[in-house]
C-alpha cells in the first residue's frame, strides 16, 4: 500500500487530467474560502443599478435586484462546494458500509442487502428527492442529507464487488484464521483496500451533486435564504433578453466546477484500473 | 499407529467432507441449461494426530489438500463429518470462544506475498497479533516479544524488520514471519498448507528446518501439506497419501516412502528420484490427466489411471484396511 501510495501520487502527478482538475480546484477553493475578501460588494445587498451590463464598476453585471453577480457568484462557490462534498460524502459512507457488508457477508445478507441495492438503483432519484424536498422544506442541510441519501448507488455496487475479490485473498484467510472478527476484517481490511475506486466515485459525486442542487434552486426548492448558482439562475431566467449575463455567467461556474471535479475523479480512476491492479 | 502413546489426539477428523456446489452452464439447441454439478474435494478423511507429531499431507494438485486444511483450521465448514480438537467439535469450540480457538490452532499459507495485509507494517501484523490475544501487557512489552522472536528466528536487524511493509520483504522473509506470528500463539497444531511451494528452492529447507525446530521445541502437532514426498518424508513422523479428496494410504512416513503399498503411492514415489537414488526403481508413469473430483464414477477412484487395475476395481471401492501398522485402501498385498 506505501509503495502503492507512492505510485499512486507519481501516476497522479503524471495525469494530465488529474493535475488540470487540481488547478482548477485549487481556484475554486481559493475563491469559496476567501469570498467575503475577494467580493467587490455585498452580495446580498440591493442597489439601484438595476440589470447593469457588464463594466467596470461591475466585471459580471448586476442581477434584476441591483445585486452584483460577481459577489454573488463567489458567494455560492461556498454552497455549492459544500453541498458537493458532503452529499458525496454521506453517500460514500452508506455506499461504502452497504456495499461491503453485502459483498463480504456474501449468501443470505448478500440477498438482503443486494437486493435492496438492486431496488435503489431502479428508483427515479431525482423524482424522489423532489418529493421529499417538497414534503419536508428546502433548507441546504435538508438538500444535502436528501441527495447524499438517493446517491449512494454507485459507490455500493463498487465496493461490493472490490469486498467480493478482496474477500478471496490470503490475507483475509490469514486474519481470520488469527482470531480476527468479521466486522473487524470488514472495516480494518476489507474496506481500506478497497476504497480507492470509490474515492474516484466520489470525486465524480461532488459534480452530479452539485448539478443536483442546481437543479433543485433552478426548481425553486432550494434553500431561499442562501446564495446559490441554480437559484441565480433561476432568478435570471425571467431576464434572459435584458440581463444574459445572469444566467450565462452563473452557468459557466457551474459547468466550470462539475468539469473540475470530473477531472480529478476520471483521473484517478484511470490511473487506479489497469497499472495499480497489479502489485 | 500401535506403537504411539495412548493419548488423547490433539485433533481428529471424523469422516471429514467438503462438497462444493458447482453451476455449470452447458449451452444446448435449445438454449441455455445450468446444471449444478457437485465436487468432492474431500471426501469422508479420517484421522488422528498425536500431541507433538507432524503429519504430512501429500497427494498431486487438485486432491484436496488446501481444503482439507482449511477445514482444519475452520475457515470452511465441513460438508459432513466432524473435527474435533482435544475431543471437542470445533464447531462447538468456536461457538463457544472464537479466540480462544483460534489460539489454539494456527495456519501458515502457501502464498507468503499475501499472507499480510498489504497495509500493514511486520510491527502492526504481529504486535496487533498479540494484543488481539490478550498476550503481553503493554504495547512496549508486546514489541519487545516481538523484536525477540524476530532476532530469533534470523531477521536482523529486527527494529529493521519492524517497519517495512509486506512488499519490502522477499517470500522467505514473509513465510518466517508468517511462521512466527502463528508461533507467538503457541498453538497445539499449526497446519502449513505447501509453505515453500512459492519459494526459491535455495531457501526451502530453512523454511522447512524453522517449521520443523518450532514445532519440536514447543510440542505443537502439525499436518504438513505438500506435494513433495522428499520433503514431507524429512519432516513428517506419518505421511497420509490423498487421491480425489480421499486418503489412499496412511502411515510411517519411512514406509511410505521406501515401502509403498498402494498402487498410487508406488507411482507418486517412483517418479521421485531423489529418496534413494542408489536404487534403481522402474517408473510407473500414470495414464492420463488427475481427473477431476466432480461426477467422480462408482468404485476406485484411482482405477482409470492404474497400472494394476482389475475389472473388479470398477465395481466398488475398498475400504482403508490396517496391514503391517499402515491404513492402506487397497495394495498389490491384498489386490
Ligand atoms: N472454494 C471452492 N469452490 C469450488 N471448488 C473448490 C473450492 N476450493 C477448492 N475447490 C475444488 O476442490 C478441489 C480440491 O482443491 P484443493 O483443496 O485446492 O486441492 P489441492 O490443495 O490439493 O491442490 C479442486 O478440484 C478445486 O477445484
Ligand atoms: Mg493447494
Amino acid at each position: 500500500m506505501k509503495k502503492n501510495f507512492e505510485k499512486f501520487k507519481q501516476a497522479l502527478y503524471g495525469n494530465t487530467q488529474f493535475k488540470v482538475g487540481l488547478v482548477m480546484l485549487a481556484i475554486l477553493l481559493f475563491i469559496a474560502l476567501f469570498a467575503g475578501v475577494l467580493s467587490p460588494y455585498d452580495p446580498y445587498k440591493l442597489s439601484e443599478d438595476l440589470l447593469v451590463s457588464p463594466s467596470s464598476s461591475h466585471p459580471l453585471g448586476t442581477d434584476n435586484l441591483g445585486r452584483d453577480l460577481l459577489s454573488m457568484l463567489f458567494y455560492g462557490a461556498k454552497v455549492s462546494l459544500l453541498v458537493g462534498t458532503i452529499s458525496a460524502l454521506i453517500a460514500a459512507v452508506i455506499g461504502t458500509l452497504l456495499g461491503g457488508v453485502a459483498g463480504f457477508f456474501g449468501g443470505k445478507v448478500d440477498m438482503i442487502f443486494g437486493g435492496f441495492i438492486n431496488i435503489f438503483m431502479m428508483m427515479p432519484t431525482f423524482f424522489l428527492i423532489l418529493i421529499v424536498v417538497a414534503l419536508f422544506g428546502s433548507g441546504m442541510l435538508k438538500v444535502m442529507i436528501v441527495i447524499g441519501l438517493t446517491s449512494w448507488v454507485g459507490n455500493a455496487k463498487l465496493m461490493r464487488a472490490q469486498a467480493l475479490s478482496i474477500k478471496e485473498r490470503t490475507y483475509i484467510k490469514s486474519a481470520e484464521s488469527i482470531g480476527e472478527s468479521k466486522l473487524k476484517i470488514l472495516f480494518r481490511h476489507i474496506i481500506p483496500n478497497g476504497i480507492f475506486p470509490i474515492i474516484a466515485n466520489t470525486t465524480m459525486g461532488v459534480a452530479s451533486a452539485i448539478l443536483t442542487e442546481s437543479s433543485l434552486a433552478f426548481l425553486g426548492l432550494g434553500d431561499p435564504n442562501i446564495i446559490s448558482w441554480g437559484q441565480i439562475i433561476q432568478n435570471g431566467k425571467s431576464y434572459l433578453l435584458t440581463g444574459w449575463w445572469i444566467c450565462v455567467f452563473a452557468g459557466l461556474a457551474i459547468i466550470y466546477t462539475v468539469i473540475t471535479f470530473y477531472l480529478l475523479g476520471d483521473g484517478i480512476n484511470r490511473i487506479l484500473s489497469p497499472k495499480l491492479r497489479s502489485r | 499407529m500401535s506403537n504411539l502413546k495412548e493419548t488423547t489426539p490433539v485433533l481428529t477428523c471424523e469422516n471429514v467432507s467438503r462438497f462444493y456446489r458447482k453451476k455449470e452452464k452447458l449451452v444446448k439447441d435449445d438454449g441455455t441449461v445450468t446444471r449444478t454439478s457437485i465436487a468432492k474435494a474431500v471426501n469422508g478423511v479420517s484421522f488422528d494426530l498425536a500431541p507433538g507429531e507432524i503429519l504430512g499431507v501429500i497427494g498431486e494438485s487438485g486432491c484436496g489438500k488446501s481444503t482439507l486444511g482449511r477445514l482444519i483450521v475452520r475457515l470452511e465448514k465441513t460438508s459432513g463429518g466432524n473435527v474435533l480438537l482435544q475431543g471437542n467439535n470445533v464447531e462447538d469450540l468456536i461457538k463457544k470462544d472464537r479466540l480462544g480457538f483460534r489460539k489454539q490452532i494456527q495456519m501458515v499459507f502457501q502464498n507468503p506475498f499475501d499472507t499480510f495485509d498489504p497495509r500493514y507494517t511486520v510491527e502492526k501484523a504481529l504486535v496487533g497479533t498479540l494484543k488481539l490475544h490478550g498476550i503481553g501487557s503493554s504495547t512496549a512489552e508486546r514489541r519487545d516479544m516481538v523484536l525477540e522472536k524476530l532476532n530469533a528466528s534470523g531477521l536482523i536487524p529486527a527494529k529493521d524488520f519492524m517497519k517495512r511493509f509486506p512488499h519490502e520483504l522477499s517470500g522467505g522473509q514473509l513465510q518466517r514471519i508468517s511462521i512466527l506470528r502463528s508461533m507467538l500463539l503457541s498453538p497445539k497444531v499449526l497446519v502449513a498448507d505447501e509453505p515453500v511451494s512459492m519459494l526459491d528452492i535455495s531457501i526451502r529447507a530453512d523454511i522447512i528446518n524453522l517449521i520443523y525446530d518450532t514445532a519440536r521445541a514447543e510440542g505443537t502437532a502439525a499436518v504438513f501439506i505438500s506435494h513433495d514426498i522428499t520433503t514431507t518424508r524429512y519432516i513428517a513422523d506419518r505421511i497420509a497419501v490423498m487421491y480425489l479428496g480421499r486418503i489412499v494410504e496412511l502411515g510411517k512416513a519411512d514406509d511410505i516412502a521406501l515401502d509403498p503399498m498402494h498402487p498410487y503411492t508406488k507411482a507418486l514415489i517412483s517418479n521421485c528420484s531423489s529418496i534413494d537414488p542408489r536404487e534403481k526403481r522402474e517408473i510407473i508413469k500414470l495414464e492420463g490427466e488427475p481427473p477431476s473430483p466432480v461426477n467422480i464414477p462408482k468404485g476406485c477412484h484411482f482405477a482409470p489411471r492404474c497400472p494394476f487395475v482389475k475389472p473388479t476395481c470398477f465395481e466398488e471401492e475398498k475400504e482403508l484396511v490396517e496391514i503391517n501398522g499402515r491404513l492402506v485402501r487397497c495394495g498389490s498385498a491384498i489386490c
